[in-house]
Order: C-alpha cells, then sequence, then structure tokens
C-alpha cells in the first residue's frame, strides 16, 4: 500500500518535467469525451446545440476539470514554488544595486554571528570528546574568601579515588607548558603542553589509544619510575608526522627521556578548554616535569576529574565528597588542634561541577567581553534586518499597482505573500552564503586576536589556543537565522501588500500623486529611525571604548618607554633548582651588560605590563606597629640591583637595592609610592620593619619608596613591594623578565641578545622580545579588540543607516515631483526646496536620536566595567555620536535634496 | 432535499476498479456513465471528476491506459485493470463488504428477547 502510494509521489514529482505534453494529451482526451457524450445526447434527439450545452454540464466545465486533473497530476505546491522561485530571482536581478546591498549587509550579520557562535560554541559549549561526558564532574575547592581553587592537591585526589560508591572513576591530571630543548635548542617553537595524569585518567574519561595503549594504575605507582608518555593525534601529527613506529620512540622533556607507548584520538585534547594537551606522563614523573616545585608529589598541583555512576545525582557525589574531604584535612592537620583551626576547617568545602564541556580558567574572564561582543553582534543584527526590510518594502512599494493587477486577476493574499516571502528567503539565502564565507574570515580573525593574550609570569600560560571551527551548528545556527530574517524582513511588506486598496492603486497611473506619499511610508520611516537609533547606540559605544584604548595607551606606566627591550624567558625549563638559578640571573645580567650598545640590565620576576592582576590582600601584610589594614591589593616583584635605573622608575627616598643585599644580608625592601602612603600616610617610611612572609617578627626593612609603576596592565592600581631576587629566589621559578637599557633602537639588539643566551645555556626557552609599546599592545589586546569590533560596526551600522535614509528621502522626492514642480512654479526658491527634504531627513535622525539616547545610556551602564578614564555617559561621546548621525542624515539626503531643487516646473507638471 | 449524492473520492476509485472489471478496457465517458447507470441515477457524478480519480489509480499503478480507436471509430484513451489493479480491487471488495457488514449490524431492528 506505501510502496504504490510512493510510486504515485513519484510519478507525480517527474510529472513536473512533462507538463506540456500532458497537457495536450489531456485536452485531446477531454476532447474525446465530450465528442462521444454528444454523440449519445444526438442520438437521443437532442439538438447540436443542446447536446453539446448538456454534455458540458455535466461535466462541470472543462477548466475546472482540467485543474482537478493538474492537481492530481502534479504536485501543485512545488509547481507554485518553482514558479516564486523563478519570478523571484528574476525581481532580484531587475534591482541589481539593492539586491547586493541586501545581500552584503546580510552576510555582515550573518557573518558576525556565526563567527561569534563559533567562538562560544568553542569556549562554553562544545562537550568533550569522550563517552557520556555529561557524567563527568570536575571538582573545585571554596574556601571561606569567596575565592574558588581547581587545583585540589593530590594528596586530597587519592583520598577521593578510594571512595567508589559514587564515582565510577576518579582521575587527576595537571596542564603544564614545557619546551623541549632536545628538539629544538634555544627557542621557544619547542614548546609543548605535558599534562601529568593518574593511572586512570584515560579510563575515567573513556578514551583508548588509536595506536599503542593508554596508561594503567601500573603505570603510576613509583615517584619518577614510569619514563612513558601517551601523546596526542595533534603532536604525533605535527612533531612526528605520523610516523607509524610511533610507539616505542623517545622524546626528551627537562631532561629525562620518556618513551611513547600511545597515541590518542583524532580530536581529543584533554579536558582544558583552550590549551589542548600535547602529551601526558604518569602523575608519579610530577618531580622529573616540574624540577620547580619542591617537597615531591604532596605539594603538587591537580586538575580531579570523576565520572559519576550512573545512578548518583551530583548533590549525592558532593555530600560524600565533602565528608571525605573534611575528614582528610583533620587528618592532615593532626591531632592537637585550636579551635580556631577547627572551625577554619569547617569552613572548607569542595564542590562539584559538570566537566561536560571541560574546564578553563579564562572562561570566566572572557565572559563579560564575549557578552558584550554578543551584545553588538545583536544590534548589528537588528540593524541589518531593519536595513533589508527597508529595502524590501521599498521595492514593494514600486510594485503596488503589480499586486494590485495580480489581485483583480484573482490572486489570494496568501498567494501573493508568499511570493513575497519566497523573495526574502531567497535573499535570505544569498546572505547566509555570503555570510558564511564572512564567518571564516571573522572566526579567523577572532581566534587570532585571542592567542595574542599578554603573557602571563605564572606557572601557568594564559594565551588561549581555540579551535574555532565552522561545523555543522554554526552552520545550522546561520541558517536559523536566514530563516528568522526572512520572516521578520519579508513579513512586513507582504503583509502591507496584501491590503493594497484595489481600485486606488489601479487608478493611480504614475507617482505624481504627493497626498498619499506620507501616510504610505510609515512603516519604512520607523525602519529607518530604529536603524538611526541602533547606530547611535553602537556609535557610543565605539566611541567609549575607543576613549578607554586612547587612556590606557596613553596612561603613565611608570617607566621609561623608549629605548628599553624586554627580554621574556622562562629559565626554570631549563631544569635548574633555586640557588643555581640565582647564580644564572646574575650571570645573565653580567653576560648582557658587556654588549656593545647596552646600557645597563635587570632582571626580575616579570612586573613590567605583564598582564598579571593578582594580588595579595594589604591585611595580609604585617607592618610593625600596626593593627592589619585590608582595602589594597598589593603585588610583589623580585629585581635585581639596578632595576629601577634600567627599567626608568624614579626612587623617590631612600637607596635602590646592592650586590650587598644577598641571602644572608638583612632582608630589605623598596615600596610603590602608593603602598607607602596608604600604611604610612605622610610619615617617612624609610627604616619601617614589616612581615610579609608569615612566620615570627618583621625581618623586612623598608629602604626606599619608589614611583608608581604599571606592573600588571595599565589599570593596574595595586600597590607593590619590590625585594632583592637573591632573598627570595623561590620566585625567580616564575618567568623572567630581563630589562635592557639601550642606546639606540632597541630591536637593532635582539639577534646579538639571542646570540648571547644562546652561548649561556642553549636549552634557554626565550620566549619573546618586546618593547614597552608592544608589551603594552599584547595586554591591551581585549580591548583593542572590543574598539576594533565596537568600531568596524558602529561604521557599518551608520552606513547601514545612510541607505536608509536616502531610500525613505529619494522615494519621498520621487513621489512629490509634482508637488516640487507646483511650488517651484508659484516662486518657491530652489533653496527652500532643498530645505525642505533636508529637513526631512533631519527629523528623521533626530526621532533616531531621541530614541537611542536613553537606549545608549541604558547600554552603556552595562559596559562601565570595561571603561577607563570615561564615564559611561560620557558627554563629548554622545554629542560626538549624535553630531555623526545628523551628518549622515544630511549626507544621506542631499543628492535626492539636490534632484529635487533641480525639478523643471514645467516637466514637472507636465509629467503626470 | 436532493436524493442524489455526491461521489466522495475513496469510493469512486472503487467504483472505477470494479466497472473496469465488469466492462474491460474502456475510456473515461464510458467509465463515468457506467457508473450512474449502475447507481440507477441516485448519484450525481460530473464526469469530470472521473479523470483525477483515473490519473490517481494510473500513478499507483493499479490501471494502465493506452490510446485506441472505439466501436464507431472514434479515438480515445483506453483504461484497463493492471495485475496490481485485480489484487488491490479483490482487497478493497473485501475491506468494503467486511465494513458494510459490521455497520449493517448496527442497523439491524433491535430483536425482542
Amino acid at each position: 500500500m506505501e510502496m504504490r502510494q510512493l510510486r504515485g509521489w513519484l510519478v507525480r514529482l517527474f510529472g513536473l518535467f512533462s507538463r506540456k505534453q500532458r497537457e495536450r494529451e489531456f485536452a485531446e482526451e477531454l476532447e474525446s469525451h465530450l465528442a462521444f457524450h454528444i454523440e449519445d445526447n444526438l442520438r437521443a434527439g437532442m439538438s447540436p446545440e443542446e447536446a453539446r450545452r448538456r454534455a458540458l454540464i455535466k461535466l462541470g466545465g472543462v477548466t475546472l476539470t482540467q485543474e482537478l486533473h493538474r492537481e492530481q497530476r502534479g504536485l501543485p505546491m512545488l509547481e507554485t514554488l518553482f514558479q516564486d522561485l523563478r519570478f523571484g530571482l528574476r525581481m532580484l536581478r531587475k534591482h541589481p544595486s539593492s539586491t547586493l546591498i541586501a545581500i552584503l549587509t546580510l552576510a555582515v550579520g550573518i557573518g558576525a554571528s556565526s563567527a561569534l557562535f563559533s567562538l562560544f560554541d568553542a569556549l562554553m559549549w562544545r562537550t568533550l570528546s569522550a563517552p557520556q561526558p555529561e557524567q563527568l564532574v570536575l571538582f573545585r575547592r571554596a574556601e571561606s574568601s569567596n575565592r574558588t581553587i581547581y587545583d585540589v592537591s593530590y594528596p586530597i585526589f587519592e583520598r577521593l579515588r578510594e571512595q567508589p560508591q559514587v564515582f565510577t572513576e576518579v582521575a587527576a591530571n595537571w596542564l603544564i607548558e614545557r619546551s623541549e630543548p632536545a628538539a629544538n635548542p634555544g627557542a621557544d617553537s619547542g614548546q609543548v603542553r605535558v599534562g601529568m595524569a593518574s593511572g586512570n585518567y584515560f579510563a575515567t574519561l573513556g578514551v583508548e589509544a588509536v595506536s599503542g595503549r593508554t596508561f594503567t594504575p601500573d603505570d603510576n605507582r613509583v615517584p619518577g619510575g614510569h619514563p612513558v608518555a601517551v601523546i596526542s593525534h595533534g603532536y604525533w601529527q605535527s612533531r612526528f608526522a605520523l610516523a607509524p613506529d610511533i610507539v616505542g620512540r623517545t622524546l626528551t622533556l627537562t631532561g629525562t627521556t620518556y618513551t611513547i607507548i600511545g597515541v590518542t584520538p583524532r580530536g581529543f585534547t584533554g579536558e582544558w578548554v583552550g590549551r589542548p594537551a600535547d602529551l601526558w606522563v604518569p602523575f608519579m614523573m610530577a618531580s622529573q616535569v616540574m624540577p620547580e616545585v619542591p617537597g615531591g608529589s604532596a605539594k603538587f598541583p591537580a586538575l580531579v576529574i570523576a565520572r559519576l555512576k550512573p545512578d548518583v545525582s551530583q548533590a549525592q557525589a558532593q555530600a560524600a565528597s565533602q565528608l571525605i574531604y573534611q575528614q582528610s584535612l583533620l587528618a592532615e592537620a593532626g591531632s592537637n588542634l585550636t579551635a580556631e583551626q577547627r572551625q577554619f576547617i569547617a569552613q572548607r568545602r569542595i564542590e562539584l561541577e559538570s566537566a561536560a564541556s571541560g574546564y578553563s580558567a579564562q572562561r570566566q574572564a572572557l565572559t563579560q567581553p564575549l557578552a558584550i561582543l554578543a551584545g553588538m553582534v545583536g544590534l548589528v543584527l537588528l540593524a541589518v534586518c531593519a536595513n533589508v526590510a527597508n529595502l524590501l518594502l521599498a521595492r514593494a512599494a514600486t510594485r503596488e499597482r503589480e499586486m494590485a493587477v495580480r489581485q483583480a486577476l484573482g490572486a489570494g493574499r496568501v498567494r501573493i505573500a508568499r511570493q513575497l516571502l519566497t523573495e526574502s528567503l531567497l535573499l535570505a539565502l544569498a546572505g547566509g552564503a555570503a555570510g558564511l564565507l564572512f564567518a571564516v574570515w571573522g572566526t579567523n580573525l577572532l581566534s587570532a586576536m585571542l592567542m595574542a593574550g599578554p603573557l602571563s609570569t605564572g606557572i601557568e600560560d594564559n594565551s588561549l589556543v581555540l579551535y574555532l571551527r565552522l561545523d555543522g551548528r554554526v552552520i545550522a545556527c546561520a541558517a536559523l537565522m536566514c530563516l528568522f530574517i526572512c520572516l521578520v524582513v519579508g513579513l512586513a511588506p507582504a503583509f502591507r501588500s496584501s491590503q493594497v486598496a484595489l481600485t486606488a492603486a489601479l487608478k493611480e497611473r504614475s507617482t505624481g500623486n504627493a497626498g498619499r506619499g506620507r501616510g504610505r511610508f510609515s512603516l519604512g520611516k520607523l525602519l529607518v529611525i530604529t536603524q538611526v537609533a541602533l547606530s547611535l547606540v553602537l556609535l557610543v559605544g565605539a566611541g567609549l571604548f575607543l576613549r578607554t584604548l586612547r587612556n590606557l595607551q596613553s596612561q603613565e606606566t611608570g617607566f621609561e618607554r623608549n629605548q628599553l627591550l624586554m627580554v621574556w624567558a622562562a629559565p626554570v625549563r631549563t631544569g635548574r633548582t633555586v640557588p643555581a638559578l640565582a647564580d644564572f640571573a646574575q650571570s645573565v645580567q653580567q653576560r648582557l651588560a658587556t654588549l656593545p650598545g647596552v646600557q645597563s640590565v635587570s632582571v626580575s620576576t616579570g612586573g613590567l605590563l605583564d598582564g598579571n592582576v593578582r594580588g595579595g590582600q594589604s591585611e595580609t601584610l604585617q607592618m610593625q606597629g600596626q593593627t592589619p589594614k585590608p582595602g589594597l591589593a598589593i603585588s610583589s616583584l623580585g629585581v635585581s640591583p639596578g632595576f629601577f635605573a634600567t627599567v626608568g622608575t624614579p626612587l623617590l627616598a631612600g637607596r635602590d637595592f646592592t650586590a650587598q643585599d644577598g641571602e644572608t644580608a638583612p632582608q630589605v625592601a623598596i615600596l610603590s609610592e602608593t603602598m607607602a602612603r596608604f600604611f604610612f600616610g605622610n610619615e617617612n617610611p624609610i627604616g619601617k620593619r614589616f612581615n610579609a612572609m608569615g612566620g615570627t617578627g618583621f625581618p623586612l626593612e623598608i629602604v626606599g619608596v619608589a614611583k608608581d609603576a604599571k606592573l600588571g596592565t595599565p589599570r593596574d592600581s595595586r600597590g607593590a613591594w619590590y625585594f632583592p631576587y637573591r632573598q627570595n629566589a623561590r620566585f625567580l621559578r616564575l618567568n623572567w623578565c630581563i630589562a635592557l637599557r639601550t642606546s639606540g633602537e632597541p630591536t637593532t639588539l635582539t639577534a646579538s641578545v639571542n646570540q648571547a643566551l644562546r652561548e649561556l645555556d642553549p636549552s634557554l626557552p626565550v620566549l619573546r622580545f618586546t618593547t614597552l609599546e608592544e608589551q603594552l599592545n599584547r595586554v591591551l589586546a581585549q580591548e583593542r579588540l572590543l574598539a576594533a569590533l565596537a568600531g568596524f560596526f558602529g561604521v557599518l551600522a551608520a552606513l547601514l543607516a545612510c541607505l536608509g535614509l536616502y531610500g525613505v528621502i529619494a522615494y519621498t522626492v520621487a513621489r512629490r515631483t509634482h508637488e516640487i514642480g507646483l511650488r517651484l512654479a508659484l516662486g518657491a526658491t530652489p533653496m527652500n526646496v532643498l530645505w525642505r527634504v533636508l529637513r526631512e531627513s533631519l527629523w528623521l535622525a533626530l526621532g533616531g536620536i531621541a530614541l537611542g539616547i536613553p537606549a545608549a545610556l541604558a547600554a552603556t551602564r552595562l559596559i562601565s566595567a570595561r571603561l577607563y578614564g570615561v564615564s559611561p555617559n560620557d558627554p563629548l561621546t554622545l554629542v560626538a555620536a549624535m553630531l555623526l548621525m545628523l551628518g549622515v542624515a544630511v549626507a544621506s539626503a542631499l543628492v535626492p535634496a539636490r534632484r529635487a531643487a533641480n525639478v523643471d516646473p514645467m516637466v514637472a507638471l507636465r509629467h503626470e | 432535499m436532493n436524493e442524489k449524492t455526491d461521489v466522495w473520492q475513496g469510493t469512486m476509485a472503487l467504483m472505477v476498479l470494479k466497472t473496469l472489471e465488469a466492462l474491460g478496457p474502456q475510456h473515461g465517458y464510458g467509465i463515468a456513465r457506467r457508473i450512474e447507470q449502475t447507481s440507477e441515477n441516485v448519484l450525481a457524478l460530473n464526469y469530470g471528476t472521473v479523470y483525477p480519480a483515473l490519473v490517481k489509480l494510473e500513478q499507483e499503478g493499479y490501471i494502465a491506459a493506452e490510446w485506441g480507436v472505439s466501436d464507431n471509430n472514434r479515438k480515445a484513451k483506453f483504461y484497463k485493470l493492471t495485475r496490481a489493479g485485480r489484487k488491490q480491487l479483490a482487497k478493497e471488495t473485501q475491506k468494503w463488504e467486511t465494513t458494510t457488514a459490521i455497520l449493517a449490524r448496527f442497523f439491524v431492528p433491535p430483536q425482542e428477547s
């Protein structure tokens, strides 16, 4: 039965192709039918006329029969669709310029949205490539101070693992950037991301090797005893060119040689979003991978990920884990606890969160800029819709007569609306296709900008490696958007055209009737006003972001900008331990100071616009003779003697550090101006003592006060204190900033500096050479991205508003040619006419501004946290944006206004 | 009240098949006429409505069409049952009989017990 029906549909589908022939054949069949009937009627004694009449009546009408036959034979819906499509294409081709503009604007709107979608997808939504990712959970520690920490120590992990009631598996992993000196001496190109994984890590995630095997618990028993590695598919490809004999090969990492035992499937890069792992080694190798962390595995950080049992809820698992956590904290603390300590432990909680879409340290930091970006793109999409709707509306207006004729010939309203919707669907599809091209470009741009994050001095690298890709979901998103736009944009003109007043439209032989022009186009005017308002919001946002960027760029950094070269290096990866690092720092300083063109050299543990914004709270510092004082974030920096002179930060009081301030000498510190004033007001801080490292007494003596400098970002308002790096050498495990004061152009020295560093130690990873200007640009990457995108979208929206205004004004002028001619004939000057047209455009713009200002004020409140040195209600920006929109209004009305002023009264009056 | 009833789609197909079984190959006019006669003019049949039914049956492969010449030498398109059509007719006939038999029981006057 179903087969037969299917056959029927297929025959009908193919029937579409031989329509004419079948039509002819049926006409013949009907002819013979009538002939039979007439013959019978004649035989029954009717007159020839009567016979024919009766036969026709009995048939039910030739046309109706043909119609019924046609409907059954073909697929009427499809045929109409083809008709509509053909006609729509013809209409679009008839107005190539407006079609092109519509497609291009749609492309920008859809492209921007798709690019943004792919970014959200990569950072927030994409699930891990592991089976049943929804069962995976991450542990995080919540401390009393509301900080959330994902690093759960390895001993705690081991206790959690021994509780199989709620989890099928509990695994630990910690990811770290290392370089592979054996592969690429000196340079940083050999950098790899190494995961230190517990033996059941891959089993927990459910990932199996495509070649060789993954770890088993037996690979993670003895500290330092398992030199084996599992590599990712990507690393197999990039480093080993997919060599088939990969299992059994070796690689060297911070002095240890590992045997490769397996490769993970393509697409699996671990659970850290934005930091794809290249290889994994057993957690027991942590001391070998991270020689800078002292004290064995107890001190190693670990991200703990677990798979819930199918019938266990996250809340149950969390309650069970909390119990274990408390027990292990109490066991760790020992038996003689004070009430205070007990209370402190009781406050510590461990929580679970879904790990279905992985873990990212940056997710939280990027949420706000991404939300702003999404807001901007949403506004742009609205502006695009308004623009395309306006174009279609204008086109529909010129087709009123055509629509009236169609209705008069019997076309239903639905039929006409469908025709117009088909046209807008065509536009949306073309725009969507072009938009995907635009999205590819936008996606690449976004990922490039995201990767250019600042360099952190911490153990973790802050840059983000996201695989933004245009997959099926992005394309589906674009397609949905097309459909949405098509409906929104197509419905307005469709609705209007379907209620054309028939006789009026037919009688109206030309566009000469001025009186009707006003009410007719009100929807178009409303759209234009909306466009102006949207552009204003975007322009105000762009202005504020630009001013923020400018303020940040011109912000006094506290450093002498020119003739300063900075070399960022990660000496800890050479495998040196603490005392050796201090000696190495000294030899680097001495060696580089001998280079020609170098005036002075200093080494610090980062600190020159390094992008780091973390800082301790002021109450943790204990000033002698003062009670703890909260209210200021404070960072600290280990520096070499000569640091202040080299980077150009003036000392306001006291002395600089010298070579005498060594490990055994009395501990000394230099305070930033802000920190000195915070603790001591106008008192002289020199000679005062404080405690910053815990323990008893006040070992640090303040020997100087330095001018404030932007150690992290230009927004930095933290206090800071400096110490001689030898007196706290463990901080040398952070990335170094080697600063060189040069006598000439700093960048000309990079080659000789690189050469000198290689001579000192070929395994030293040099991360990058920068000037202060470059460092500023890196740190401000997000600000630059926001300013650039806001500027681009603002200008785009303004251009679209310009087009919209032009369309409306030009249409009005065309409609009123007759009236204008009359006015001119009655003595109006061309200037009068020009002004009348301009005034109309200005009124529309003012309407848009009146709508846009409150919207802009509401929107800027949302972005106030991102602004710097400028109020969200900055009058200058608001006025500039308003003036710009008025300028746009004048510019877009100028051409039609001149056309109106140049109307020849005689021609216009004769013109019907 | 109009005594003559309209023919609805499904039964039309069955009537056409039954007619073709009875008459052998026949043209559209012949079929329409025969249906009307068989119903003893109770059916107010517009002859034109036969044609969509014929097209549908042809699409589903139950009947086949061929141009030919009638007894009085007139060119006409003749429809005949295919093998699938005969099977379908048997099936539909049985279904129809079952349905009517069931319905008939509902219309039997209630017997006194």
